[in-house]
């Protein structure tokens, strides 16, 4: 038995005290991933408030866990949602069958459905994890892009660029392609984001640097 | 038997039949030549030009759809040069055919999408915009056209041209602004439009009522069979959710070397399916309390109260007193157990004729449908099977287009026929004709050709010429029977070919007939040692107080039942009365127990085809609300509640299947004295100066037609159809209000169409309208006699006029 070497191991215990601390403080503080982290979904919008999706069941079909479901219905001119003659009249994930690989953000012509950066949707039912169109598509003013209305064919203009913007190995800019994403980056106070070029650093940059 | 050539196809010897097409020939070795246009049941077009073939020795590259097999021809379906013009095709077809595949109805069953995967490039080569032609174009009240998708192959066209031979679709303009229109802009109506949806490989057409509803990939379709008509057409019925999306025909699967004639399906299986989820569906078992007011009940609560009524109305009035009427909705498994029930009780009073007619099943008369195919004369006596049994029909007008058999019609009102045929008016009396025309024949007498010969002796003179004759029947009318008998018996014997086909009213009648829910007739069509009332008699019994308990299953007499009179009287009187329904229909209004059921593509069972072929049900789709039960599971309840010896569901289906063998019912004859009707008395017709015929219509109906709100648009509107001479005589015109009435009841809100179709002095009102009953203006007397009122001049005449005088 040596004493000293007992010393020597709480010597390395008690030198971590006065290291950085490798645990981040979440819920106040949360540690930013990759901008095409696969997270809770959102439906988009176009800038003038049309809903991107047309309820082509192709992210239905398109999902290895049945999450998905679509019900499509006609456009009419009193009644329009979405450019083109076909919108989703139902538009529902089952957030606990979904296993976040992101194949319907692939499959979506139209990128309406995409995956945020957001990955808190914790709920005590689970009815309430059905995410249904009034909790998945983005406030109205959020819409990006033009719809393209008068365009043959609708397939908009600016097809690929949420994947584009997502990526980045930068997370600040990465999360503003998507309304969710800009909401963690902006909802000051409870939650911390690693921005260099502003908003609230309560963390230590380098801390966050690369974290998954 | 047709030559044999022998091709070398891909490197392999194949024999085929001398003129076969290349692309068919090329099936033979499994060889799939790609396609658009070409279409087995279609004549060769040759306009997509898609199927390209080399065959050795010819330096371009040729039609596979358009180019005959001859002995020794070396093809290839399978190499670079005709890789090169596929693609090449491809590529053209896709320089304006949009990208919307993910918003289009056929994506995912479209075969310009897998064309374009196996021989498209990932982008186009063009840079020019697209050409921008109009979507959503509303054809008809069926059909959307989306002409940028549409590839010109025309099959639609041609399927109009030369199945249906109607011509309503036309291809209009030229070149690259071709498209496909209706002839003079009118809306198209056909009764077989839907079939168009499905032999258009792209999305170009559509169907209003699955339009954007799902993908292909979300549907689970079931084989299940159409029990809207007697033709009893095998039918794809796809679901999802449990609720019935479409129906369609897949060729392929049900009838992959199918004859062009036969197998198509109808509008009305295929846009009358929304009724299953309609709103306005029976949930739960009714008694009704008053005269307008309906309490609900518990199943168990339902079925002892019927259960234990009809027990009592047996005990005390003795058997007699009970009586049944089935409908065409019922399985052959619940006739039998209906029949079964009745005859447990101790009476033989149950019927499935609704339509005065005598027989549904032709027996040892009988021609085979494909026996259309190559008749020489086929005479239609009274019926309609334009409206009553579309697709049959299809094969009659096969026969006579394609293989110049000469169609007469013998009957009242002239049935719209796209078709050539020869009208005979027989005033009611077609049987005298036939028995005229038969005599003639008999004697051997060949009478020369004149002008202004009677009908009678043109007949003879067209069946003396006949080497094969099909009667199509509506088995109304014992003269007539004999009439038919008579006639066959004739050509039999001088060694021609020769039956009738019995086109029946109720979808299932066959079924009902052989199941023994006939009063002369057990199952089997063994005869009942005591025959009970049938249809007539017992609404006669029911009028005068004597039925005391009536059982309605999946019928609607006060609204089919010719004799309106009667049918009014006997349901006023009938103190108890059983209905099964899924819908509040007129007869289930006036009945005491309402029970709801399920529908036919939410049950198991069997059917009978107006050929005889034994069908089975499957279960499609669920109800969306309540708790129906089939009409077998109420038929099992009520036997057991009242204590009967009910058979096993397994022992049920041995004993429906030996009551349809085929040889019993050839056996049958429908001239045998034990089918002898109930007579009804003679009585003076009603007053009036117009003879009304009722005109059936294939959408009519107070049931699944009356309350399906996609289906509304279809619906014929009540008409009147006048000969243009009365019109003119009545001052008249076409699209004025008038009510029909004599001095039984009225038909109101009749719109005048002049048409030649009716005699003078005839008017046709289409019959089983709920708006607009026809039968009201019966009674016993055969023909019915009414006036006609003028209500409102014009058609959007807002001033109402009042009623005028003639």
């Amino acid at each position: 038995m040596n004493i000293i070497a007992i010393f020597k191991g709480l010597a390395t215990t008690f030198g971590y005290m006065f290291r950085r601390k490798a645990t981040i403080d979440y819920p106040f503080v949360k540690r930013a991933h990759a901008s095409r982290f696969h997270g809770l979904h959102e439906l988009r919008r176009y800038e003038d408030g049309m809903e991107r999706c047309i309820g082509c069941e192709l992210c239905q079909i398109a999902c290895p866990a049945n999450a998905i479901t679509v019900v499509g219905a006609e456009n009419t001119p009193e009644d329009r949602h979405s450019p083109g003659e076909r919108y989703a009249y139902r538009y529902e994930i089952d957030e606990l069958r979904c296993i976040f690989c992101g194949m319907c953000e692939e499959a979506c012509p139209t990128d309406a459905i995409t995956l945020t950066p957001r990955f808190e949707m914790a709920n005590y039912t689970r009815s309430s994890l059905i995410y249904d169109k009034s909790k998945l598509l983005v406030p109205a003013e959020f819409g990006v892009g033009e719809s393209p209305l008068e365009r043959p064919g609708g397939l908009p203009a600016d097809l690929g660029e949420v994947a584009r913007v997502k990526s980045t190995m930068e997370p600040e800019k990465g999360y503003l392609a998507t309304w969710r994403g800009i909401d963690i980056l902006t909802s000051k106070g409870k939650t911390y984001m690693p921005t260099p070029a502003g908003g609230e650093l309560v963390g230590e940059p380098e801390q966050l640097k690369g974290g998954q | 038997m047709a030559k044999t050539v022998t091709v070398t196809i891909d490197g392999v010897k194949v024999e085929a039949p001398e003129g076969e097409l290349m692309i068919e020939a090329a099936k033979r070795i499994g060889h799939h030549v790609p396609n658009f246009c070409y279409y087995p049941k279609l004549e060769p077009a040759g306009l997509c030009r898609m199927c390209l073939i080399r065959i050795e020795g010819q330096p371009k590259l040729q039609l596979g759809c358009n180019t005959r097999v001859t002995d020794g021809m070396v093809i290839d379906t399978i190499s670079e040069a005709v890789e090169t013009g596929r693609r090449a095709q491809v590529e053209f077809l896709l320089l304006n055919h949009p990208l919307d595949c993910p918003v289009c109805d056929k994506g995912g069953e479209c075969v310009l999408q897998d064309y374009a995967m196996a021989y498209g490039d990932v982008a186009s080569r063009s840079g020019m915009p697209k050409m921008n032609k109009p979507k959503a174009v509303d054809l008809g009240p069926t059909i959307v056209l989306d002409e940028q998708r549409c590839v010109l192959c025309q099959r639609c066209v041609r399927f109009d041209n030369e199945i249906t031979w109607e011509r309503n679709l036309v291809t209009a303009s030229r070149g690259v602004y071709t498209i496909i229109a209706t002839e003079g802009d009118q809306p198209y109506d056909s009764y077989f439009s839907g079939n168009t949806t499905e032999l258009c490989p792209v999305g170009a057409l559509t169907s209003k009522t699955y339009r954007f509803k799902a993908r292909p990939w979300d549907v689970t379709p079931t084989l299940t069979v159409c029990t809207q008509c007697p033709v009893g057409c095998s039918t794809f019925a796809d679901s999802r959710f449990d609720v019935l999306q479409r129906t369609r025909y897949d060729h392929e699967t049900i009838d992959p070397h199918g004859d062009p004639a036969g197998d198509w399906i109808c509008d009305r299986v295929r846009y009358n399916i929304s009724y299953l989820t309609d709103e306005r569906r029976l949930n739960t078992p009714m008694v009704r309390s008053g005269e307008d007011q309906w309490v609900d009940l518990a199943w168990s609560d339902a079925i002892d109260l019927a259960a234990s009524t009809l027990k009592d109305a047996a005990e005390h009035f003795g058997p007699q007193a009970i009586g049944a009427i089935g409908g065409g909705r019922l399985t052959n498994q619940e006739a039998y157990l209906l029949q079964h029930v009745v005859r447990g009780l101790g009476s033989a009073n149950v019927d499935y004729r609704l339509h005065d007619e005598l027989t549904a099943t032709p027996g040892r008369l009988a021609a085979q449908v494909h026996d259309l195919d190559d008749a020489s004369l086929i005479i239609e006596l009274g019926t309609n099977s334009v409206e009553l049994a579309p697709v049959f029909d299809l094969r009659v007008r096969y026969a006579v287009e394609r293989r110049g058999a000469t169609l007469v019609h013998l009957g009242d009102v002239k049935p719209n026929w796209p078709v050539h045929f020869r009208h005979f008016p027989t005033e009611g009396d077609a049987a005298s004709m036939l028995n005229e025309a038969a005599e003639n024949v008999r004697r051997g007498e060949d009478l020369p050709k004149r002008a202004g010969e009677p009908p009678a002796q043109t007949l003879a003179r067209l069946l003396r010429g006949a080497e094969r004759v099909v009667v199509i029947w509506d088995g109304r009318g014992a003269s007539e029977a004999a009439a038919i008998e008579r006639l066959i018996g004739l050509l039999r014997d001088a060694d021609k070919g020769a039956g009738v086909i019995v086109v029946g009213y109720a979808a299932n009648a066959r079924g009902a007939e052989s199941m023994g829910m006939h009063p002369a007739l057990q199952p089997g069509y063994r005869p009942a040692p005591q025959a009970g009332l049938d249809t007539e008699g017992m609404l006669r019994a029911s009028a005068s107080g004597e039925l005391k308990a009536l059982l309605i299953f999946g019928a609607n007499p006060l609204l089919a039942y010719p004799n309106g009179a009667l049918v009014r009287a006997a349901l006023e009187r009938v103190p108890f009365i059983v209905t099964t329904e899924l819908f509040m229909t007129q007869t289930a209004v006036k009945s005491h127990v309402v029970l709801p059921v399920k529908a036919a593509f939410e049950k198991t069972g069997s059917t009978t085809t107006m050929d005889g072929e034994v069908k089975q049900l499957a279960i499609s789709c669920a109800p969306q609300a309540g708790e129906p039960l089939t009409d077998r599971e109420v038929l099992a309840l009520l036997g057991d509640a009242m204590g009967l010896q009910m058979p096993s569901d397994s022992e049920l289906e041995q004993l429906a299947a030996a009551a349809a063998a085929p040889e019993l019912a050839r056996a049958f004859s429908f001239t045998s004295p034990v089918l002898a009707r109930t007579v009804r008395p003679a009585a003076t017709p009603a007053q009036g100066a117009f003879t009304v015929h009722s005109v059936p219509r294939l959408y009519a109906g107070g049931g699944t037609s009356a309350h399906d709100t996609a289906f509304e648009p279809l619906r014929p509107h009540p008409t009147a159809y006048l000969h243009p001479g009365d019109v003119e005589e009545l001052g008249l015109e076409d699209g004025d209000t008038v009510t029909v009435r004599n001095g039984l009841g009225a038909v109101d809100g009749l719109t005048v169409v002049t048409s030649k179709k009716v005699a003078r002095g005839s008017i046709g009102v289409i019959a089983e309208l709920p708006e607009a009953p026809v039968n009201v203006l019966a009674d016993d007397c055969g023909s019915v006699h009414a006036d006609v009122v003028l209500i409102r001049k014009g058609r959007q005449a807002l001033n109402l006029a009042g009623a005028q005088g003639e």
